[in-house]
């Protein structure tokens, strides 16, 4: 029952809708794309300047200062330490001391980093092993 | 206690062994009757013993029994009876056995019915679901054990994150898994008659109310996250693309596909391979998601622990083994599985079910890609890649289920067509008019709602041709003909309200994703100050506490007035609370609901300044949303409700002659 004319035009017409949403994925995928790295990484590294990144640490303080209608905080991993700086109008609810935060956005300094977004990480629900010790807190904090 | 949880596993691990037996013995001999009837009894064993199971793992939450590692992971003596069972599915490890002991409670429904009438390709399908529920049996007792022993004492537990206390988080994961499991069993008929060499559509109608049923659970459960995200998260949004959504997404869409496919096969003998490729693609992005949500693939706000390589082997090994076996059969069954009938003309039903497929499993399959491979390369993709190729793409696809249902099978008279659609390219052009003042500033935004009002009114005018035909023909009035038709062609309404219900989300997506306002606010901490926001005018009245035996909640109490009138809308109370076993705060939006919007108090922080910081969100048409969710589940109710005639009545696999079925089918312009 398959005539191989309609199986070439349906072949064409795949070939093309596929080509174009490939270029569409192509498209967003470049501009949308950013590294996952560490406070440890990123904090000082000025080759990082001007790229988009995901960056993850604890935070320092309780609550964030206000500045200028944005929030300013600070992350850490170790010794080392980054200065987040949101201007998006709200921050995750569950955010305090030592919850560990994936902030999105790029370093415009050596130290200070624009976020885009700011999403804090739930601690309990789909932890299989935790509060086991330091040891292994620590371990994925730096993952 | 634990033994006794374990044992049961144990034992179901050993009965399902002997089911598989059992069924191999008895399909492949001649005369394997008893052993089938054997093999449909330990079935319904299993799920007995499941369930045992299942109750002790309840029991042991319920009672604070914390010698089992997994109720001092996920509860504590504070919560509520209610949360503690819900910590049951707070793990892979109770996940996993939520999922055997719904999947043994399809599996014992569809035993139930092989016992008198013993079907050989019901027996078949038992057989292979059968190895699933192995599978899940095995997973846990070797890598995922839900009785596992605590490490050292302890009078208390963890606790469930308090952002996961919430109705709809309680109900959401059981709803989803309901889903996955049965999701298998479209999946074990597929391997079944491939099994079998039977091409016919028997198996379609078999398993086609099993997939309907899963794929209501899905959208419920889908429905039931977006909910909470929207009224427990406080962000004003309800999908951000988060991988833990996205997991949800994609067997939902890939089972989308599959139940349009399944009507091409069974009404045309069409696109039969499509179908077992489906059956065994929306199973394996069952596995995928419940992989990627509870493995620890991906980083989220749900914060995974590391990856399980465990469970990584034996979920990707299932997956393999099943995609695998599929595509073997398949080759070697390729005369069975020749579609009776296909694509000839562009304006047709199985070009447009074609582009339906293809544009599922190519939406699926880019959700599953930027959701999965960049975190292999240390990357992520935002919620902006999706985004970017949401709006496109969805209106595309909206605009092809909306011209679908008009076309014919084979072919479709053109004319007609433009003729039936003059009702709703008029209500388009009218939409396009009246919405442009108010909505005109985002070009993408406009453009959708103009494009939803197209659909939805090219929907409702497919309902009215419908009446109307059988009106004319039966001679009878058009309300008793669209009632006739609602009750008649179940499976046509309801899809057609489906497509209603995306329509109208499509058109709430629009408001409350590009036209949302989001406005900061300052307020003095002393009561009788007020506040400008927007058109609303906010006083603040005082702070107010309560404590809680887990929790203290501080209530910031307000009076919102009409900024313009000065009449008061509502007092307002956001909620700042601190969960005293978790150490953690969180805050509580309230929420005002208007037909057209809803507003979002939120406070984000009293500074020692005495400075009340919030937030008021305005998210407009947000309300479509919901209603058009709605419109699914009751469209789906309406497509599953059985009819009288039992629906497994085999029927003969052929395409029926051209002159009734177009008779039949005369009312779309398909000829």
């Amino acid at each position: 029952m398959v005539d191989s004319k309609s199986k070439k035009r349906l072949l064409i017409v795949t070939v093309i809708l596929l080509a174009i949403i490939g270029y569409m994925i192509y498209n967003s995928s470049v501009s949308s794309y950013s590294y996952y790295k560490s406070v440890s990484e990123v904090a000082g590294n000025s080759s990082y300047i001007g790229k988009s990144i995901r960056v993850s640490g604890k935070i320092v303080e309780r609550s964030p200062e206000h500045i200028n209608g944005k929030y300013v905080f600070h992350i850490y991993e170790k010794d080392k330490k980054l200065t987040i700086v949101y201007s998006g109008s709200q921050l995750p609810q569950t955010f305090g001391k030592d919850i560990t935060a994936v902030a999105e956005g790029k370093l415009v300094s050596p130290n200070r980093f624009e976020a885009k977004s700011v999403i804090t990480k739930c601690p309990s629900k789909y932890d299989t092993k935790k509060k086991e010790g330091q040891g292994k807190s620590e371990k994925s904090g730096g993952k | 206690m634990r033994y006794i949880g374990y044992l049961s596993l144990l034992l179901t691990a050993g009965i399902s062994i002997y089911t598989a037996y059992c069924f191999y013995v008895g399909t492949k001999a001649r005369k394997g009757e008893q052993q089938q009837i054997s093999g449909s009894w330990s079935i319904i064993w299993q799920f007995a013993s499941a369930t045992f199971a299942s109750l002790v793992l309840i029991l042991a939450f319920l009672k604070d029994d914390f010698s089992f590692g997994y109720v001092v992971d996920h509860s504590t003596p504070l919560m509520s009876p209610f949360y503690k069972i819900s910590a049951f599915w707070a793990g892979h490890e109770g996940s996993l056995l939520l999922w055997l002991w719904m999947l043994t409670g399809y599996t014992a429904v569809l035993a139930l019915s092989n016992i008198k009438s013993n079907h050989r390709l019901k027996s078949l399908a038992l057989y292979i679901a059968n190895y699933m529920q192995l599978f899940l049996v095995i997973t846990m007792l070797v890598a995922s054990n839900p009785f596992r022993l605590a490490l050292g004492y302890t009078t208390t537990g963890a606790g469930l994150n308090p952002l996961l206390l919430h109705w709809a988080m309680v109900l959401h994961p059981p709803t989803l898994f309901m889903g996955y499991a049965g999701l298998t069993i479209p999946f074990a008929f597929a391997m079944a008659a491939l099994l079998s060499r039977n091409g016919s559509s028997e198996w379609v109608n078999l398993t086609r109310s099993w997939a309907l049923v899963a794929w209501f659970f899905l959208t419920v459960g889908m429905f039931l996250g977006a909910l909470w995200a929207y009224v427990v998260l406080g962000w004003g949004g309800y999908w951000a693309w988060d991988p833990v959504e996205n997991a949800t997404l994609l067997p939902w869409l890939s089972g989308t596909a599959l139940l349009h496919t399944f009507t091409m096969y069974r009404r045309r003998g069409g696109m039969k391979v499509w179908a077992v490729g489906l059956a065994t693609f929306s199973f394996a992005m069952c596995l995928m998601a419940t992989f990627i949500t509870r493995s620890g693939l991906i980083e989220s706000v749900h914060a995974f622990p590391e990856l399980r390589w465990d469970l990584t082997l034996l979920f990707g090994g299932l997956m393999l083994i099943s995609g695998l076996l599929t595509v073997y059969l398949l080759r070697t069954r390729k005369q069975e599985f020749a579609t009776q009938e296909f694509f000839s003309d562009f304006l047709s039903r199985h070009f447009t079910y074609y582009l339906n497929n293809l544009a599922l499993v190519v939406f699926t399959l880019i959700i599953l890609g930027a959701t999965v491979i960049p975190p292999f390369f240390k990357g992520s993709l935002g919620p902006d890649f999706y985004n970017r190729l949401a709006a496109p793409l969805g209106l595309l696809y909206l605009l092809l289920i909306t011209i679908c249902p008009y076309l014919g099978w084979a072919q479709t008279d053109s004319n007609k067509l433009l003729k039936q659609l003059i009702v709703p390219g008029a209500a388009a052009v009218i939409a396009a008019v009246l919405l442009y003042p108010a909505w005109g500033s985002n070009l993408i935004g406009y453009i959708t709602m103009v494009a939803a009002v197209f659909s939805i009114v090219a929907i409702l005018n497919l309902f009215y041709i419908m009446a109307s035909s059988r009106s004319k023909s039966q001679g009878i009035g058009f309300a008793e003909a669209f009632g006739l038709t609602l009750k008649n062609n179940r499976a046509r309404t309801g899809g057609y309200l489906n497509h209603l219900g995306v329509a109208i989300i499509i058109f709430g997506v629009a408001g409350s994703m590009l036209y949302v306002k989001d406005l900061p606010a300052r307020i003095q901490n002393q009561p009788g100050q007020t506040v400008q926001v927007d058109n609303y005018n906010l006083m603040f009245k005082g702070i107010t506490s309560e404590q809680r035996p887990d929790k203290y909640i501080y209530k910031i109490n307000f009076d919102m007035r009409d900024g313009k009138s000065g009449k008061i809308i509502r007092q307002v109370a956001p909620e700042y609370v601190h969960h005293i076993v978790q150490n953690q705060q969180t805050t509580q939006a309230d929420i005002i609901y208007q037909p057209f919007r809803d507003i979002f108090v939120v406070v984000n922080k009293v500074d020692q300044q005495g400075n009340i910081y919030l937030n008021v969100k305005i998210n407009p048409l947000i309300s479509f949303v919901w209603i058009g969710s709605f419109i699914i589940i009751f469209g789906t109710i309406i497509a599953m409700w059985p009819k009288a005639v039992p629906a497994d009545k085999p029927e003969v696999n052929e395409i029926k002659p051209a002159g009734k079925a177009a008779r039949r089918k005369r009312q779309p312009a398909g000829v």
